[in-house]
């Protein structure tokens, strides 16, 4: 799988509790040169992101919710 | 703006798999049907790796997602626009994952029903999946049951005084109101 954001994610994982302090209940954009944009809604964090930086090439964080564990559990249970 | 989708299955289904167009937000070329699993069991909203990169998704985040046997694997983020007939999300944050399964290619998780209200009736031997959004009123079937027999046991006792008018305060006649629940047994027409 490609992965153009490879350095957002470092970036990201060195500054998370500066992040999340900062800009706590909304989306950050990184872009490929290390600059944060923070935005109300999802739309405009993607739409900023594509215009300014191509589809893929930057990191769209959403600080809206506390971190939570994403659970997928869809067990299929065969009888025999 | 209120939008609706209802799937009517033909029997009794114990999993709900419905069509489910998706696209890139912006790229309507991008625009794909997948075969969407309802699982209120999930937190997130996912889609087959094997989609998403058919489709040429470009991951914006990773995030851990613990599935079957606590096992945790670091999955792509993707934005996404879903839509199902009228009801559409226009932006979804939705995880890549493998998926094994020949029926289904997405799961459809709770961050989806959240937008609005979801109902799951078997009437007559057959599902129906209705959701809307946005969230319209609380559906409370005890609440339903319990006002049922309060109404019926003062309608029949407001009966005895001549008095036809429902016990709910609408003002409308028993037989027009309450009287006409589907909790009563239908009356017999001659």
């Amino acid at each position: 799988m490609e992965n153009n954001i490879k350095k957002q994610i470092l970036y990201y994982n060195e500054h998370k509790d500066d992040l999340l302090k900062q800009y706590n209940h909304k989306y950050i954009v990184v872009s490929p040169e290390l600059q944060v944009s923070s935005f109300d809604a999802l739309s405009e964090g993607f739409t900023y992101g594509v215009e300014n930086y191509g589809y893929g090439n930057f990191l769209l964080k959403d600080f809206t919710t506390p971190t939570q564990q994403v659970h997928i559990i869809s067990p299929t249970i065969a009888r025999i | 703006m209120i939008t609706a989708h209802t799937k009517h299955f033909d029997t009794i289904v114990r999993r709900m798999i419905i069509p489910c167009e998706i696209a890139i937000p912006g790229e309507e070329n991008s625009r794909q049907t997948l075969s969407a699993l309802w699982d209120t069991g999930a937190t997130s909203t996912c889609i087959s790796q094997e989609v998403a990169e058919t489709m040429g998704l470009k991951p914006e985040d990773f995030t851990p997602v613990i599935g079957m046997e606590n096992k945790t694997i670091e999955a792509p983020l993707y934005s996404i626009q879903i839509s199902m007939g009228s009801f559409i999300i226009p932006y979804i944050q939705v995880i890549g994952l493998p998926m094994s399964s020949h029926e289904h290619n997405m799961i459809l998780g709770m961050d989806v029903m959240v937008h609005g209200d979801v109902s799951i009736t078997n009437h007559n031997g057959k599902t129906t999946l209705s959701f809307r959004q946005p969230s319209l009123e609380t559906i409370d079937y005890s609440k339903e049951v319990r006002d049922i027999k309060r109404y019926t046991t003062m309608h029949m006792a407001w009966q005895k005084q001549g008095n036809q008018k429902c016990p709910c305060g609408s003002g409308k006649l028993w037989d027009n109101c309450h009287g006409n629940s589907v909790y009563l047994p239908k009356k017999a027409k001659y």
